[in-house]
């Protein structure tokens, strides 16, 4: 047996799925690199039987977090499968690999099989020229669509024949969205028929930033991928790095990066009722939240000196150390801010029009949230147990540092989100109390000062997001400069399956479905030339384009 | 008191009274929020820049629109466009006359004020719907849409608890209905069901919060105004301040006695502005503490909710009438 029904919970054994992989994967299986008490376990095998090996692992209620490649100069591309099975045992990660030739690296695509893929084939296949057989949509996710082929043979602006249903474009300037991502929507009257979406809006190429700057360095760039969730990242990265390099914490300066990311999940959370306030309408909400996420800032202001970016955190362990007189007072303050939060939910659970807004809208089911792969609030909001802080712990989120609950709810809709952020946000004050206490306690230095050399190898490295699970993937080849850097942020997921929860409802929820993921569209993603309005499309080719702006200038 | 000018000291008094009232939802909004809204005194050191106060912000607003360009998109038909939000402002000036202010008024005094004026109020919002719908931008046609449905919702609810107050004073005329209520008591507390219907469907009318469904910018942009600009938008605006007024002052002729508490007219005349004041207080209280409906959640709550009130409420000055007490 397999999957074995542990009093309620599913569990997996480790040798039986290794066992009945090899199976599958024989000859091509070897495991090259064992990591964290056997935990992180690297497989290579060959590209071909990637597929067989998805079907298997997905079978098994496995989460494929990632599909990403690593370019090896001449040995070729390296194209990496990551699944997780955290969730149903602690720590457990199965990265499959396979090396693809570089003259023509092809390999079976697994988005038919779970669209969990969909958006991490498209973007491997643009930013390192992995072709995916099969794959059901095999466009452009950052690049405009049409890249590098002109949009259209003819030098004129075409102009379809006018349907029915109407195509309204939400964003990528809309007063719902507050960054630039694209929603096409078809729409019958009020009622959604179809959604298309487009990110791609902001891509930077921090990955690729990432890949020039030292180790070091690299910690202040994560944290600018985005800036909610400012902590989140560096986290995310110094959990791989920290592991590659097999430094060890302190334990006080795992409390203090605790405290950090438990203030950041709650300013997170309180803006982000805030601006699911303003989404149904309730302006008030948000001017109520976000004056109480001040006190927050404050902390945070207090502690680092910074009101966003905290950069408080590097290899090791902390830049930052709290004294007794500081825990006094943020502890004060959070207290200040626990009451007044608990009012403000207090007014969302009970007003009437927030329910009728938010109950049964937008919901997504579990199975189709395991398809879709959502993480973070919005899968616990599904009923779906996942949290990277009780599944794989890091820093102080054991259980022999901090006691707490992972917060569920059955409702899956809209009105569900908001539940769960709500009880998290108090859940977060709750953590960040502990860690008060314990920095009381515990003295000792906050920093790994022990000398140490860059290893050559690879590692992944999760945090918990306040939008959800965080992904790093490091290759170091023994330099001070990382060889490779992938990132896959929670929003990736999550803007991804409103693909499933947005058709059927009405116009009117559009926002707040959006909305209700927390979108970010910073962590997620440039100008597009398809211009959709009211059923005429308006297309132009990129050589009238070019001699339109050359005529203008 | 000439014809002429009193139409035109009504016209004055209604658009400063539409600025002051605007000004009130605004400043009643932002300090339920806490923020400061529009300043009524302005800090000492901001004094050379802003000016002592900024109670007239609605009007600069206004003024700020008219130097501003126009655009008119290709795809309208130009006339419709530009003609009906003249014709709006109009109307709405044009409604202003047939409320009493304080027993100062022009029209109000005529047999059939009353559905002279329900005519006039509708066809303000009519031709918001008209000017909006020819300008072909798919957020603007979604919000007439969603504003016609109100429209139809709203409105029967106004017009019963309307009408429910004519039965009682057994007159269509607003004057005469004022003077009913000098005669006994504020109908308000007669028939408090018409009043609170009439409170609500001012809320539609006026698109405050929770009826704002036609102007929900998330969703919507800026719904029927998406494709105005410039002059014509300050129209729009100016006829919505009138239109205020002209629906706060209803309320008070309907239900509390037009402010007339004695026979000196000016005296008159403030208790009005006060109790304008009071009423549009608690229309921007409630606008103030809302989420938005959807617009099928309004018009059902609508339908369930208002529509029944105001029959309860047209029965209940039946009984009244036949009891003869009035």
């Amino acid at each position: 047996m397999i999957i074995q029904a542990n009093g309620g919970n599913i569990m997996i054994n480790v040798k039986e799925v290794l066992g009945k992989l090899r199976d599958i994967l024989s000859p091509d299986f070897q495991v090259t690199r064992i990591d964290r008490n056997g935990r992180h376990i690297y497989i290579e095998t060959s590209s071909q039987k990637l597929l067989d090996a998805a079907k298997f692992l997905l079978d098994i209620d496995g989460r494929l977090i990632h599909v990403t490649a690593s370019d090896l100069g001449f040995r070729g591309i390296k194209l990496l499968h990551v699944y997780s099975f955290d969730h149903l045992v602690k720590n457990l990660h199965l990265i499959l690999y396979a090396i693809l030739p570089r003259d023509n690296p092809v390999a079976p695509s697994t988005a038919s099989l779970t669209y969990q893929s969909n958006w991490a084939e498209r973007e491997t296949m643009e930013l390192m020229g992995v072709k995916f057989e099969n794959h059901p949509d095999p466009r452009h996710i950052f690049l405009p669509f049409e890249w590098p082929e002109p949009v259209e043979s003819s030098k004129e602006w075409k102009t379809v024949k006018l349907e029915r249903n109407v195509i309204l474009p939400i964003g990528p300037y809309h007063p719902a969205l507050i960054e630039g991502g694209y929603f096409k929507i078809k729409v019958d009257g009020e009622d959604i028929l179809d959604v298309d979406i487009k990110v791609g809006f902001n891509h930077r190429g921090i990955m690729r930033l990432a890949e020039r700057r030292s180790f070091w360095k690299n910690v202040f760039l994560v944290s600018r991928v985005c800036g909610i969730c400012n902590i989140c990242h560096p986290l995310a990265y110094l959990n791989a790095v920290e592991n590659l390099f097999k430094i060890d914490v302190p334990d006080r300066a795992k409390y203090i990066r605790t405290l950090l990311a438990e203030l950041n999940r709650i300013h997170s959370h309180f803006l982000w009722l805030g601006v699911a306030g303003e989404l149904i309408g309730f302006k008030t909400l948000l001017m109520w939240t976000w004056k109480a996420r001040e006190l927050v800032q404050d902390c945070v202001e207090l502690i680092t000196g910074n009101r966003v970016h905290m950069d408080a955190v590097i290899i090791g362990g902390s830049r930052i150390d709290l004294t007794d007189e500081m825990i006094n007072k943020v502890r004060e303050k959070l207290l200040a801010f626990k009451s007044q939060a608990e009012r403000i939910i207090d007014i969302v659970y009970d007003s009437g029009l927030v329910r009728k807004r938010t109950e049964n809208i937008g919901v997504l089911k579990l199975p189709e949230a395991k398809n879709a792969g959502i993480v973070g609030p919005t899968a616990r909001a599904s009923g779906w147990k996942i949290d990277v802080r009780k599944d794989s712990p890091y820093d102080a989120y054991g259980d022999e540092y901090t006691s707490w609950d992972v917060v569920t709810d059955e409702g899956s809709d809209v009105l569900a989100r908001v539940i769960v952020r709500c009880k998290e946000t108090l859940v977060s004050i709750d953590i960040c109390m502990q860690c008060l206490d314990a920095l009381k306690r515990v003295h000792g230095p906050i920093i790994h000062k022990e000398r140490f050399e860059i290893p050559e190898g690879e590692a992944i490295g999760k945090s918990e997001a306040p939008r959800g699970e965080l992904l790093y993937y490091i290759v170091s080849n023994g330099t001070i400069n990382p060889h490779t850097v992938r990132i896959r942020t929670p929003s990736y997921r999550n803007i991804a399956a409103l693909k499933y929860m947005i058709p059927g409802y009405t116009l009117a929820d559009v926002p707040i479905i959006i909305g209700s993921v927390d979108p970010c569209f910073a962590c997620t993603d440039r100008v597009i030339i398809v211009d959709e309005k009211h059923g005429k499309k308006q297309v132009m080719s990129y050589d009238l384009f070019l001699k339109k702006y050359l005529k203008r200038r | 008191m000439s014809f002429i000018l009193k139409a035109l000291i009504i016209t004055l008094i209604g658009f400063i009274l539409g600025i002051i009232l605007t000004f009130e939802i605004r400043k009643v909004f932002a300090r339920a929020q806490y923020r400061l809204g529009p300043l009524t005194s302005v800090y000492p050191e901001l004094k050379a820049l802003l000016g002592s106060t900024r109670i007239l912000q609605p009007l600069y607003d206004v003024l700020k629109l008219f130097y501003k360009e126009t655009i008119i998109p290709q795809t309208t038909s130009k006339i419709l466009f530009i003609i009906s939000p003249v014709i709006s402002l109009l109307l709405s000036v044009f409604s202003l006359y047939f409320v009493s202010f304080g027993g100062f008024s022009v029209f109000a005094n005529r047999d059939h004020s009353l559905i002279w004026l329900i005519y006039v109020l509708i066809a303000i919002t009519i031709f918001w719907l008209i000017g909006s719908a020819s300008s072909s931008s798919p957020w603007a046609i979604i919000g007439t849409r969603r504003e016609a449905e109100l429209l139809f919702s709203i409105e029967f609810s106004l017009l019963i608890s309307a009408f429910s107050i004519a039965i009682i004073s057994n007159s269509l005329s607003i004057q005469e209905i004022v003077y009913a209520q000098r005669e006994f008591l504020p109908f308000i507390l007669v028939n408090p069901m018409a009043a609170i219907t009439f409170l609500l469907s001012i809320l539609g009318k006026l698109r405050l919060k929770p009826f704002d469904i036609s102007e929900a910018e998330v969703e919507i942009v800026s719904g029927p105004c998406t494709e105005y600009s410039g002059k014509l938008l300050g129209l729009i605006y100016l006829s919505k301040y009138f239109m205020t007024v002209t629906l706060v002052a209803f309320f008070i002729d309907l239900f509390l006695a037009g402010g007339q508490i004695s026979n000196f007219t000016l005296l008159n005349v403030i208790t009005f502005i006060i109790l304008t004041l009071i009423v549009t207080f608690i229309l921007s209280l409630i606008h103030a503490l809302m989420p938005r409906f959807k617009i099928d959640q309004a018009f059902k709550w609508v339908l369930t909710r208002m529509w029944p009130l105001s029959i309860i409420s047209l029965i209940f000055s039946l009984i009244i009438r036949s009891l003869g007490v009035v």
